[in-house]
């Protein structure tokens, strides 16, 4: 089976794992070069099963349709000559990264430059008294399991914090 | 002794006339991957008595990785699903209510804040825990959208993740 994936940071990763699964695994870059951790690339070049075809892009999926619709191949585009290829494939991994599930919070609490919600340094507080923000929706940098257990951990405890010093100005106030 | 409670969309459903109060969490969280039930476990503890609203995939993105091999305190390989039942199941068992809902609205200038929910009754809450994490993107192209599931497919989280 021939399988590639497509795109950068999470493509050498994907690759490197589909290279176990898959007879041969191609990837598609847009650059010249990845920003993926050294020792992975390295590892992933190492390969004898991965190609690597750079400054190119997926135009389009290429298949067979009726039920159920089958890949066959993918049209690739030279980014930096404009060249045109179609190449057989039997599965495509898009690979080009996540996005935040913040839709629900436009316009209603701060984000960073690229979509994340904001937060406080070294807190989980968004810039809503009483709203915290914790895991992947805000962590654009570690954006593990273990980090965002740790930063749940954090939002809980500045919460409790708050729900209590709510509680206690009513009752100050009764 | 377990306090847990989940309810359904059936018993959270819109049985009762648009005069009743909001149901009213003093900590909600939206989002039941790690952050969402880390989030709920401590809450739960702080007697602060929190709801989780699941989402639309329930456990998270950890629940499409395989091998789990960076998440301490498992000697051996784990499975992500089967680390987010584990999570959920601590969440419940320390007094967690788990909803099986999507939140379609928010309103943060509202005091308390105020949830709508895409099934059932809206919720208010003093506190709020935002947990909706991330989900892979796409490129867009109609042929991807076409051959999504037969051949294309978004990858894996990251191994370990």
């Amino acid at each position: 089976m021939a399988s590639r994936p497509v795109g950068g940071n999470t493509a050498v990763e994907e690759a490197l794992y589909l290279s176990h699964l898959a007879k041969s695994v191609t990837v598609i870059h847009r650059r010249d070069e990845f920003r993926a951790e050294r020792i992975l690339q390295e590892r992933l070049f190492a390969k004898d099963n991965v190609e690597v075809v750079w400054d190119t892009v997926l135009e389009d999926v290429v298949g067979k349709d009726g039920f159920p619709p089958a890949v066959t191949g993918a049209r690739l585009k030279n980014v930096s000559t404009g060249e045109t290829d179609e190449r057989a494939f039997d599965g495509i991994f898009i690979a080009i990264g996540h996005a935040p599930a913040t839709e629900l919070f436009k316009d209603k609490l701060k984000m960073k430059g690229n979509g994340y919600l904001w937060t406080a340094p070294d807190s989980t507080a968004t810039d809503v008294p009483g709203v915290y923000a914790a895991g992947d929706v805000t962590d654009d940098i570690f954006r593990q399991a273990v980090t965002a257990a740790g930063q749940g951990c954090m939002a809980a405890l500045e919460a409790e914090k708050y729900v209590y010093g709510l509680q206690a100005a009513r009752e100050a106030a009764e | 002794m377990t306090t847990a409670h989940t309810k359904d969309r059936s018993q959270s459903g819109s049985s009762s006339g648009s005069t009743s109060e909001p149901n009213h969490a003093r900590l909600l969280v939206i989002g039941s991957g790690p952050a969402g039930y880390t989030a709920a476990i401590y809450a739960a503890r702080a007697m602060l008595e929190p709801v989780i609203i699941a989402g639309l995939q329930p456990g998270g993105q950890m629940t499409i990785t395989t091998d789990v091999e960076n998440y301490p305190g498992f000697a051996e390989t784990i499975q992500g699903p089967w680390l987010m039942e584990q999570m959920k199941a601590q969440a419940e068992n320390v007094g967690t209510t788990m909803i099986a809902d999507t939140v379609t609205d928010v309103d943060l200038s509202a005091r308390p804040v105020r949830l709508t929910l895409d099934a059932g009754e809206p919720w208010t809450c003093d506190a709020l825990i935002i947990a909706t994490g991330a989900q892979a993107k796409w490129l867009g192209l109609p042929s991807e959208e076409k051959f999504k599931g037969f051949g294309v497919s978004a990858c894996r989280r990251q191994h370990g993740g």
